[in-house]
């Protein structure tokens, strides 16, 4: 009965996958049939062929590793960075209430101006170099853990609250036990759209200024008139994207174990 | 020793209006006894409860709990229990109720722990989550965490309103038990007159807006009592017409 089960769940995972596989996989048939019968600009779409080809002489060469980690090590950085201070501050914000006063208006002018649009700025500032970079994406990753954090917070039951004040708990007990814990789940909501946004940065931070990266694949690409190196990078950033992404929300699952997955 | 309010007043501002919720009350409960406290919604037994416990100040009056004023919580001789378990969700049983330790090292709080998962009975539960509890087990943790501190007091707000009829009567057999070894004294506030009278050593029965004792009726009952007995009927006769008069029977209810 139960290897009946585990089998039915197995099969019910594979079809799964295969429909989830047939969009991307028909585009690329279609997209190659399309080129074989001289139907699109190859100059412009590269066929599928030459990007797999490009993609493999890369590997080869040992650039695209170099892109790829360039990139990866820049987020990491920028990431690390501002997740910290969001949350440092967040949860600052519920031990001392005027904190949260000093900064709401200025959270409220600042937070819409898209981080990117700092780019030029950071590069004067900071240099042409990784640090205007790790810079922006800093920004970009800061936003959304400081303001789900807040929100965390600022949501802990009141009930447990009480808890904690008819059990005589005091305030670093009341922030770790049950402030903290409540807040979780949506810190964590924050780290996901943090890791978002800090591919956007990175991605048009190396457009405008660098050397190497999966953003100055895709410029370069452009200015060699060269759409397979093109493509190789924005699929590059589809795919470690969807990686990075299943896997926090496997982490998501261990750390927030106690709330069931949202889809 | 005991429980002793005195002239005790409570006002609520709503709207820049003074609501009264309770007004003047007077009553002295003895160590080891078994009050319940009956009410209809909002005649501010929650409220009296919540003072006793020094979560909210009085307006007026004061509490003594062992001859001590209450001005603030005191989980050392006071424990609560809340309608709702309030356990933390995101740790297991052992874990909830190790958060009711006042002093969190003590030297045998393994030992101490583990017999208070016996105590109610949820030895082979330590590692579950509340999620995977029943309401029932999940409100036995709550009683663990609340005794472990071997409180003189135990203040039970509605604690079995949110189960089904037979996990009450589990549990309040097992609150029974449990007042026989440890003798705490318990205030008990319910809307249920049955649980009033087959619990309590006295009923006080309260009326509503703003919420005075109407009257206080001494259940003089044998314990283990019988709850089909024509004694406990009487009791249980008397505390009812407090709500309800002879004649005004439920439209329902005439044939």
């Amino acid at each position: 009965m139960k290897s009946e089960d585990s089998l039915k769940t197995w099969q019910a995972k594979a079809v799964k996958l295969l429909a989830g596989l047939a969009i991307p996989v028909g585009i690329l048939i279609l997209w190659q049939v399309l080129s074989d019968m001289g139907r699109v600009n190859e100059s412009i779409f590269a066929n599928p062929f030459r990007i797999v080809e490009s993609f493999e002489t890369m590997i080869a060469k040992g650039t695209y590793f170099k892109h790829i980690t360039a990139s990866l090590i820049r987020i990491l950085k920028g990431f690390t960075i501002g997740s910290l201070i969001g949350f440092s501050l967040g949860s600052l914000s519920i031990l001392f209430k005027w904190i949260g006063y000093l900064f709401d208006i200025a959270i409220g002018l600042l937070r819409p101006i898209p981080p990117i649009s700092f780019i030029p700025f950071l590069i004067l500032w900071l240099g042409i170099g990784e640090k205007s970079k790790v810079a922006v994406i800093t920004i970009g990753a800061f936003w959304p853990v400081l303001l789900n954090t807040m929100h965390g917070v600022k949501s802990a039951d009141e009930k447990l609250l009480e808890l904690g004040r008819a059990f005589g708990k005091d305030k670093r007990t009341i922030l770790f036990k049950l402030i903290l814990p409540s807040a979780f789940p949506s810190i964590f909501t924050g780290l996901r759209l943090a890791i978002g946004n800090a591919w956007n940065c990175v991605v048009t931070a190396e457009m405008i200024a660098s050397s190497v990266g999966l953003g100055f694949l895709i410029s370069y690409g452009r200015e060699l008139s060269r759409p397979e190196v093109l493509f190789v990078g924005i699929i590059s950033i589809g795919l470690v994207g969807f990686l990075v992404d299943t896997l926090v929300i496997r982490l998501q699952r261990r750390v927030v174990y106690w709330i069931e997955p949202q889809k | 020793m005991g429980i002793k309010i005195d002239k005790v007043s409570k006002d609520f501002k709503i709207n820049s209006l003074a609501l009264s919720v309770l007004e003047n009350i007077n009553v002295d409960f003895a160590q080891g006894e078994i009050v319940s406290i009956v009410g209809k919604s909002g005649c501010g037994k929650s409220t009296l409860l919540r003072i006793i416990a020094g979560l909210e100040p009085a307006s007026e009056g004061f509490v003594e709990v062992d001859g001590r004023i209450v001005t603030r919580p005191s989980e050392k001789d006071v424990g609560i229990i809340f309608q709702e378990s309030r356990l933390l969700p995101w740790t297991n049983v052992e874990k909830n109720i190790e958060f009711g330790l006042s002093s969190p090292h003590p030297e045998n709080k393994k030992a101490l722990i583990q017999e208070h998962i016996d105590l109610v009975g949820l030895s082979g539960f330590e590692k579950a989550l509340p999620k995977q509890l029943s309401g029932g087990m999940q409100q036995r943790v709550s009683i663990a965490r609340s005794l472990i501190n071997r409180p003189s007091t135990l203040l039970l707000d509605e604690p079995f309103g949110a189960l089904d009829a037979f996990t009450k009567i589990n549990m309040q057999e097992e609150v029974l038990r449990i007042w026989k070894r440890e003798k705490t004294t318990m205030i008990l506030v319910t809307h249920d007159i049955d649980e009033a009278v087959y619990m309590g050593d006295k009923v006080v029965v309260m009326s509503e807006r703003p919420g005075r004792i109407e009257k206080i009726v001494p259940i003089d009952l044998p314990r283990p009592r019988d709850r089909t007995s024509d004694n406990y009927d009487y009791f249980r006769k008397r505390v009812y017409r407090e709500f309800f008069r002879e004649g005004d029977a439920l439209p329902e209810y005439t044939i």
